[in-house]
């Protein structure tokens, strides 16, 4: 157990150290000047030479990409700016360093992921486990026929119709957006409730077909039919056997969409209008905001790969036939 | 100096803009709407006139708005924080729009009615001077900072010389350049955080202040009105930190700015309002909230709902996507304010890359002015305009050198070009790279092609766009461009654009205009110390550098911003935003 | 049944389109509203009903430029489709060949290929692509020439494969090594066959239905993924017509005209839900034990 954890944490660490370095140096080819946003109106030569030196920008890249690591780790200064480890550097646009504006971002994206997971996963499994159950009833060709559509919907098409009916036209939900919950619950609430029901909608659809043949699956294994032929009962062989067996493929699943959960991020966050990680990096993107876009997408990475090692434990904690 | 777009019309101008009255009825709400926006033809009226007030004008406080009282808390929702505070780098229309709540000046600009004057603000009047180079202001009694404490004539030397600080940038560099008589004044003073002193303004006593010019301006007590030149007391110079939370000279004070999301402003106890001829100081509180998206903002405005019915903007007008809906709502209409402002807004033509004067008229002649504009929200972006001066700038003349329709005329256009030694030259339109210019790209290469150019569009990152197309020596022979006056004067409007001898990277004169006959005439307007003199002059130059179409003028910005039906005293003010100073909670 | 024919009706239309849009006596480009009086009103929306939709034109005015809704969405057709076919065709022939040198290969190459993959999938790929479309465009094209159409479906093809080769390449890696220790493998290489003989001839052939079943499915996504990448202005510019463009024009204006947000929306689900119907009935047809 701890040898699994101590090999997949390294492991996880090279790949984010490969993406940080790819990262780096394809964004270089970017066509921005931290020095010249920096500068001012009245940018003499000189000044933008003082400022490139104090900013570290005149040296070789490669001595830059490590002045990133160290500052990962270790802190480093930005011209007279301190920013402490972990520093993922400091965003010439904003004035502000990558790490405090990632935190800060952070819960909304948060709150958007939890929220909407909780929503996919409750009604996406609970129905497919209804489907399965009642497999090749009306009920189970109905379910499996919307969630067919669910699935191909998009989030921009579907979210925006949405608030167009529910918001606009007939007010039943609030203006979409984040508001922090600790400063107003209800608001909070309230403004996430379409972005959350959007991506249920989208997501929970693919959920229902997964749980349903996983459980179809998991009803056809060997240990299920043991269990049946022992007499247990229908309820229990179908709850603690075949749910417990279809879990584990479900639950892979989720660990790998809630690592790509960022990536389609962007167009909820950009459709809700939620300030969260993902527009942050839309934003960066064209504000050419190198720092920015650099810490994003590593912290994007790093999700991904968390989610990754996450879901070989959680494997392990559910199918005891795994060996870690 | 230039102004910005983003997607519809969020212009972070660089620039900002005064400019007087607005021909419409600066009072209420309702009586606001003179000039319809449904009507492009409706074009503001006369010539404006910023007088020079006395100093019975400048004397406090600033006659009441009717019906206007006390009380109650603004919000204010815009779609970013403010990205100065600090006087000394504030220049942008909102930014200054700020500092009207926590800032005062030597001189400022009085509006009553129709009616707008430059008084003296902090000073007894707009300043006195035997030639134009030495300026001198007596401060009034009783003015007080957040504190308490008095505000002294060093403490406007101060804050002026915190302007040249290098640190400080963003903010107008006027004064810096006329006292030092240097473009490039750094290298004659450079700020006071290492303890120099700038020799060029004098303190006799704490209640006099003597500017000595390197030359003649006589527009210089206007430049004095701008937010940059407030006074600072040295003790509560926090240096970059002054820029979220600013030490308050005005009659609000900061009490909490959480950067990014909010700010809460209340009153400034010692602000006096009997020292203050152009403020006044209704509501108790001002709420700003950051950070939602104009469609949001506007969408709350509309809806109006609890706190909201005290709402307001400063900047976000309603795009096509709700003018039509807020227009046809007599409710809507009734909060609605609908004004132009100063800002101008232009094509340039590359005057080095298209030399045939004939080839540039013939772009003004096939130019899709009014397919372009609808694009922007059609009557509510702007009026249409053939001049380079603003309606509202003094010296505007009215006149339409070259009669084409606002559609465009391409067989005009086709006429002209074939008597040029290529009848179809190309021509490389570049435009800031977001979906509405993007569809301004396709209106505008499919009416130059009818008149036979060939058009290369080229999108440029919107964050560069203004790098770009105020280079020197850049590719492109069409880029829009835009420009908000500084102060009411022509003298803030031809010189930045036109004059040749200006022209240098990131400058304002981006059709790189360079006629030494307008040269020459710029330097003889600026030589005259008659302001009224000045104006006449300006207004003819106008149309003579029109005979050599450098730009193709477009269209005059309007303001056109929903607020609560619970806010009265809402309208633009001189700097072309909503106006904060004669809000009202009703 | 029906998929297939709404598939095949979608690539019908997708090639006609030239042919449907001169029997209508329209085209995409043209500004209608604009050109003639009377179509849009002050503000730039179409006038009349669901907006502008009439005889004349089917589908309605685009807001703004005022071009006709139903050529631009026939035309929007090719550009999805191309863009779509391209990618899964590059993903499909580089991730199987990938995956397959990885699978029989095993060992150090094995190893490389297979960290090389881990890196590929952990990136962002979303993020890294809005981010890389425009400078990718500015490396080729100088600053006073039109970037050509082609340059930008290229870009996108080109960006849009960067990441999608990893996925087919680990699923293909899997299934050859569960064929590798197969009884007619092992006689193969016990027989002499080379190397490329024995993927060529003896994996291949045995893998061709998850390769099917894979393109099949992917071809929709890689269209929602273009019109994504058009919705958050990273995609394909105007005024070539494409319906993540559409749909992002549509978000603007949604609250006056939300015609022109359901035309293109509706026109990608049912393009969506019928090739994943054809997918799954491709996959039923050539696995049928799975179900």
């Amino acid at each position: 157990m701890f040898g699994f954890i101590l090999r997949r944490g390294l492991g996880a660490a090279l790949i984010l150290f490969a993406v940080s370095a790819v990262t780096f140096f394809l964004f270089f080819a970017l066509p921005s000047d931290p020095a010249r946003l920096s500068c001012g109106k009245t940018c003499t030569p000189q000044t933008l030479a003082a400022i490139r030196h104090n900013l570290g920008v005149d040296r070789p890249l490669f001595d830059q990409y490590w002045q990133f690591l160290h500052g990962i780790f270790d802190g480093r200064h930005f011209g007279a700016t301190w920013c402490a480890a972990p520093c993922l550097g400091y965003s010439f646009v904003n004035h502000k360093s990558v790490t405090s504006t990632l935190a800060d971002r952070f819960p909304a994206t948060l709150s958007l992921a939890v929220g909407a997971s909780v929503l996919i996963l409750t009604v996406g499994v609970g129905l497919g486990v209804i489907a399965a159950l009642r497999r090749g009833q009306a009920l189970d060709k109905r379910l499996t026929a919307i969630a067919l559509v669910g699935s191909s919907m998009q989030v921009y098409f579907v979210g925006i119709v949405a608030r167009y009916l529910l918001v606009d036209e007939f007010s039943v939900l609030p203006q979409p957006g984040y508001s922090p919950i600790t400063s107003d619950p209800g608001k909070w609430f309230g403004g996430m409730i379409l972005p959350w029901s959007t991506l249920a909608v989208v997501s929970a659809a693919t959920y229902v077909r997964f749980t349903r043949s996983s459980m179809i699956e998991a009803e056809a294994q060997e240990y299920v039919r043991t269990a049946r032929a022992q007499g247990l009962p229908p309820r229990v062989v179908h709850l603690r056997y075949a749910w417990r067996g279809a879990m584990t493929l479900v639950l892979t699943q989720f660990g790998l969409d809630l690592g790509l959960f960022l990536g389609s991020a962007v167009i909820t966050e950009t459709t809700f209008n939620i300030h969260g990680i993902a527009q942050l990096a839309v934003s960066s993107v064209t504000d050419l905001d190198l720092p920015m876009i650099t810490g994003t997408v590593l912290v994007a990475a790093a999700f991904i790969v968390l989610c990754n090692v996450a879901v070989d434990l959680c494997y392990a904690f559910i199918d005891p036939r795994v060996r870690l | 100096m230039a102004i910005s777009t983003s997607k519809h019309r969020s212009r972070s101008a660089l620039a900002l803009l005064m400019l007087g009255t607005l021909t419409i009825s600066a009072g209420c709400s309702a009586s606001s709407k003179k000039t319809d926006a449904s009507n492009p033809a409706a074009k503001a009226a006369a010539k404006q006139t910023v007088a020079i007030g006395t100093a019975v004008d400048s004397k406090g406080p600033d006659p009441a708005v009717p019906g206007a009282k006390s009380g109650g808390a603004v919000t204010v929702l815009q779609h970013s924080d403010f990205s100065h505070l600090d006087p000394a780098r504030v220049w942008s229309s909102t930014n200054q729009t700020a500092d009207l709540l926590l800032s005062r000046q030597l001189t400022s600009y009085q509006q009553v009615g129709d009616t707008t004057k430059l008084v003296g603000d902090l000073a007894t009047d707009t300043g006195s001077s035997p030639d134009g180079k030495t300026w001198t202001y007596h401060l009034k009694d009783g003015l007080k900072y957040e504190d308490g404490s008095s505000i002294t004539a060093q403490d406007v030397k101060y804050g002026i010389e915190r302007t040249f600080q290098k640190e400080l940038s963003g903010g107008p560099q006027y004064l810096q350049m006329w006292l030092t008589g240097k473009d490039d004044y750094s290298g004659v003073y450079s700020g006071p955080w290492n303890g120099q002193d700038l020799s060029a303004i004098q303190t006799p006593d704490a209640k006099t202040i003597v500017f000595h010019l390197a030359s003649m301006h006589a527009d210089f007590p206007f430049a004095l009105a701008m937010q940059s030149y407030s006074p600072v007391p040295k003790s509560k110079d926090t240096k970059a930190a002054f820029d979220q939370h600013p030490f308050s000279s005005g009659p609000y004070k900061i009490d909490s700015h959480d950067i990014d999301k909010g700010m809460v402003l209340s009153r400034n106890p010692y602000w006096d309002p009997d020292t203050d001829p152009v403020r006044h100081a209704y509501p108790d509180q001002w709420r700003f909230e950051f950070g939602a998206q104009e469609v949001d903002i506007n969408q709350r405005l509309m809806a109006a709902n609890g706190p909201d019915r005290t709402a307001m903007t400063f900047k976000v007008s309603i795009g096509a996507d709700l003018a039509g809906q807020v227009n046809s709502d007599p409710n809507l209409k009734a909060r609605l304010v609908n004004q132009v402002t100063p800002f101008s807004e232009f094509f340039n033509i590359n005057t080095r890359r298209i030399i045939d004067v004939k080839v540039r008229q013939a772009l003004l002649e096939a130019f899709p002015r009014q397919q372009v504009r609808q694009l922007f929200g059609g009557p509510v972006y702007g009026d249409f305009t053939t001049t380079i001066l603003s309606p509202v700038t003094n010296g505007y003349q009215d006149y339409d050198l070259y009669g084409v329709a606002m559609t465009g005329d391409p067989v005009k256009a086709k006429a002209l070009l074939a008597q040029t030694s290529n009848p179809h030259p190309t021509i490389v339109f570049a435009y800031s790279d977001d979906p509405t210019w993007q569809q301004a790209a396709v209106a505008v290469s499919q009416a130059l092609d009818k008149a036979g150019f060939t058009v290369v569009t080229k999108p440029i990152s919107s964050k560069n766009y203004y790098d770009e197309t105020q280079k020197v020596d850049n590719q492109f022979d069409l880029y829009w461009g835009g420009w908000g006056p500084d102060w009411p004067s022509a003298s803030s409007v031809i010189p930045p654009l036109f004059d040749g001898r200006q022209i240098t990277d990131g400058g304002g004169n981006n059709s790189l205009f360079d006629d030494s006959g307008v040269n020459a005439e710029i330097d003889r307007i600026q030589g005259l110390a008659d302001l009224s003199q000045q104006d006449a002059a300006w207004g003819v130059l106008d149309k003579k550098i029109m005979q050599s179409a450098p730009v193709i003028p477009w269209v005059d910005l309007r303001q056109v911003s929903l607020y609560g039906p619970g806010l009265g005293g809402v309208h633009t003010g001189f700097i072309g935003t909503c106006y904060p100073l004669d809000v009202y909670v009703k | 049944m029906v998929a297939g024919i709404v598939v095949s009706l979608f690539f019908v239309v997708a090639l006609c389109a030239p042919l449907i849009s001169a029997v209508y006596g329209k085209d995409p480009y043209t500004t209608y509203g604009q050109d003639e009086s009377g179509l849009l009103d002050d503000y730039g929306y179409p006038v009349g009903a669901m907006g502008g939709v009439s005889g004349r034109f089917w589908l309605g005015l685009e807001p703004g430029l005022g071009r006709d809704v139903f050529t631009q969405l026939l035309y929007g057709i090719r550009t999805s489709l191309l863009i779509a076919m391209a990618v899964v065709l590059i993903i499909t022939v580089l991730g199987t060949a990938v995956g397959l040198v990885s699978g029989y290969a095993g060992g150090w190459l094995d190893f490389g290929i297979s960290r090389v993959v881990d890196v590929a999938l952990s990136f962002p790929s979303t993020l890294f692509i809005i981010a890389f479309v425009p400078v990718v465009q500015s490396l080729f094209v100088s600053a006073d020439q039109q970037t050509p159409t082609w340059m930008r479906v290229m870009t996108l093809v080109v960006v849009l494969s960067a990441f999608g080769w990893a996925p087919v390449a680990r699923l293909l890696r899997g299934q050859v090594i569960s064929l590798r220790t197969r009884e007619f493998v092992e006689a193969a290489r016990i027989g002499g066959a080379s190397p490329f003989r024995i993927i060529v001839k003896e994996l291949l052939p045995n893998l061709w239905t998850p390769i099917l079943v894979t393109a099949s499915l992917s071809v929709p996504a890689y269209v929602t993924a273009e019109a994504a990448l058009s919705y958050l202005g990273a995609g394909i510019v105007e005024p070539t017509p494409d319906w993540g463009r559409m749909i992002h024009r549509g978000a603007e204006v949604y609250l006056s005209d939300i015609t022109y947000m359901l035309v293109p929306g509706v026109a990608i689900l049912i393009f969506v839900v019928a090739f994943n119907l054809l997918g799954d009935s491709v996959r039923d047809a050539l696995a049928p034990s799975g179900r």
